[in-house]
């Protein structure tokens, strides 16, 4: 699918702009604090209703602006689909979403206009703490699957409550019998929660193969790496082998007072030829995995929704050489439209580049 | 309530005449030397037992178990109900330091204990989020060994919904919670 027509009013730096685009790559070009950014995340707010890059949507509004608007045309074969979001903050903060003037939900969204965002600061997913692969793998299958989101929400607010609990139960036997209730819900959402990464990961280990060595012809493999020990996704198997590794940590669950087993400590092990990638990839190497990652995201989204998502591109071609740069941009002969931002011209622009010049809060196409 | 909405009723307290804010005074008094707690289900009442633990015409089998009185008032007001209530005022919330023996569970358990086989079947009408859930959970280990029928309230479609419009999660629970027809 594609973005046709984006309408920004109120947004960041723009109190007003209307942007007509083509299939293919659109490169948005300027010098720094432009607003390039701004209009990618306007298309990411739109799929997500979140920013990439701010905490609260007053952040996103027009400096003394009370709101902002967002419009988007979305086309996809012969279908069109429009989508408007209207942000009030005051007195409180109100949010109106409509597709094809109808009011709509949150989840339609990334159902109507799924896109996919790359941004420098993801090389962390690499580098960083699992937290930030956990994060990445519940971002995408929270879009994919809204029981999903309300699942793993569950298994959150479970997990605080058991370790305020853990905390309790030495010595008294009402709290001890309120954290065995506690355990079994926490087993019960957690399983649910596991068996979806699970399966998520039967398809999206091959696509993040696949997409690596498309860009680096290198070989590079993700697994899921599970705290409560080996599990496929059999529901009845994660409960029982999630019940046997909490009674295996029960007195040092006690005296630390926390959940030290599920999927809040699993991680996304990122292989290269039998070695971690966090610890042994070059810079280079790194880059190409996240680019992987967003790929396997995009071919994930393709798979469930059925429409080529929207690739947003910030800032990350400056970092890759000649060749992966050329393999990037030439994912929109695969069908993709790709929303790029940069500072200096690509060298290799094929057919289908259009550029727009981003300067004094305008963009002007070139 | 609202600033707005209170500031309407000051304004409109300090216009009305003496006597009926007199009378407004007496009300509150009255709420608060006679109302008090059932001694059976714990619900709020100016008499002990309450008009419904001391109604005959009430299933005395069926106790709904329910988080506060106004859940009572809920459950009244859409009729059809004809059994007893216990009143847990609260729910066992961890986070807040709540734990079973600060709400009224033994006093229900002591009830069902009580009854020695009077009492056929609870109803857990607790909330469907979280604690709500967990209190639910923890009432149904500790009164099942008693030999009482435990049940929880439906989860699922609103009643008069449009199938395509109800959300995927409550969907996904509604088909969870399907029954045989």
């Amino acid at each position: 699918m594609i973005i046709s027509l984006l309408l920004l009013q109120n947004f960041r730096n723009y109190p007003y702009l209307q942007l007509e685009l083509k299939p293919g790559v659109s490169l948005f070009l300027g010098k720094n604090a432009q607003g390039k950014t701004n209009l990618l995340e306007a298309c990411y707010y739109m799929s997500t209703l979140t920013s990439p890059r701010a905490e609260k949507e007053s952040d996103l509004a027009l400096w003394g602006a009370s709101g902002f608007s967002l419009q988007g045309r979305l086309e996809d074969g012969s279908s069109t689909t429009t989508i408007r979001i209207d942000v009030s903050m005051t007195p409180s903060l109100r949010r109106r979403i409509l597709l094809n003037d109808r009011p709509a939900k949150r989840q339609d969204l990334s159902l109507s206009f799924p896109c996919v965002y790359f941004c420098p600061d993801d090389l962390y997913m690499v580098k960083g703490s699992s937290a930030l692969r956990r994060r990445f793998m519940d971002s995408l299958l929270s879009r994919e699957d809204p029981v999903y989101a309300k699942d793993l929400s569950w298994y959150h607010d479970t997990v605080t409550r058991r370790n305020m609990a853990l905390k309790k139960a030495p010595g008294d036997s009402s709290w001890e019998k309120t954290l065995e209730t506690l355990e079994d819900l926490l087993v019960d959402t957690g399983s649910r929660v596991l068996s979806k990464r699970l399966r998520l990961l039967r398809s999206f280990t091959e696509y993040v193969k696949e997409a690596y060595e498309f860009i680096s012809g290198g070989e590079c493999h993700v697994s899921y790496n599970s705290s409560i020990g080996p599990i496929d996704e059999d529901l009845a198997g994660i409960r029982e082998t999630f019940k046997k590794t909490l009674e295996k940590y029960r007195t040092e669950e006690r005296l630390r007072g926390m959940t030290l087993v599920g999927p809040h400590r699993d991680d996304l092990a990122i292989v290269f030829r039998d070695k971690t990638f966090r610890y042994f990839g070059s810079q280079g190497q790194q880059r190409s995995v996240v680019l992987a990652l967003k790929m396997a995201e995009a071919r994930s989204f393709e798979e469930v929704f059925h429409t080529k998502p929207v690739l947003l591109l910030d800032d990350v071609l400056s970092e890759l050489d000649d060749d992966k740069r050329s393999r990037v941009l030439s994912l929109c002969s695969f069908g993709y439209q790709i929303l790029l931002t940069a500072t200096d011209f690509p060298k290799d622009r094929g057919p289908g580049f259009h550029t727009f010049i981003v300067k004094d809060n305008n963009v002007t196409p070139l | 309530m609202g600033p707005k909405t209170a500031q309407r009723l000051a304004l409109h307290l300090v216009v009305s005449g003496k006597s009926s804010i007199n009378r407004l005074i007496s009300s509150l008094e009255e709420a608060r030397d006679q109302i008090g707690y059932c001694s059976i289900c714990g619900n709020l009442t100016d008499t002990d037992p309450c008009i419904i633990c001391a109604d005959s015409k009430r299933d005395k089998s069926v106790i709904c178990v329910v988080g506060y009185p106004k859940d009572v008032l809920a459950i009244e007001r859409a009729g059809g109900y004809q059994g007893v209530y216990h009143v847990l005022h609260g729910y066992i919330e961890p986070l807040k330091g709540v734990g079973p023996d600060d709400i009224r569970v033994k006093e229900l358990l002591g009830r069902v204990k009580e009854g020695k086989g009077e009492i056929k079947e609870v109803i857990l009408a607790t909330n469907p989020d979280i604690d709500g859930e967990t209190t639910a959970l923890y009432l149904a280990r500790a009164l099942k060994p008693l030999g009482v029928r435990v049940t929880r309230l439906a989860r699922g479609l609103p009643f008069g919904a449009d199938l395509d419009y109800a959300d995927e999660v409550t969907l996904a629970k509604s088909l969870e919670g399907r029954r045989e027809m």
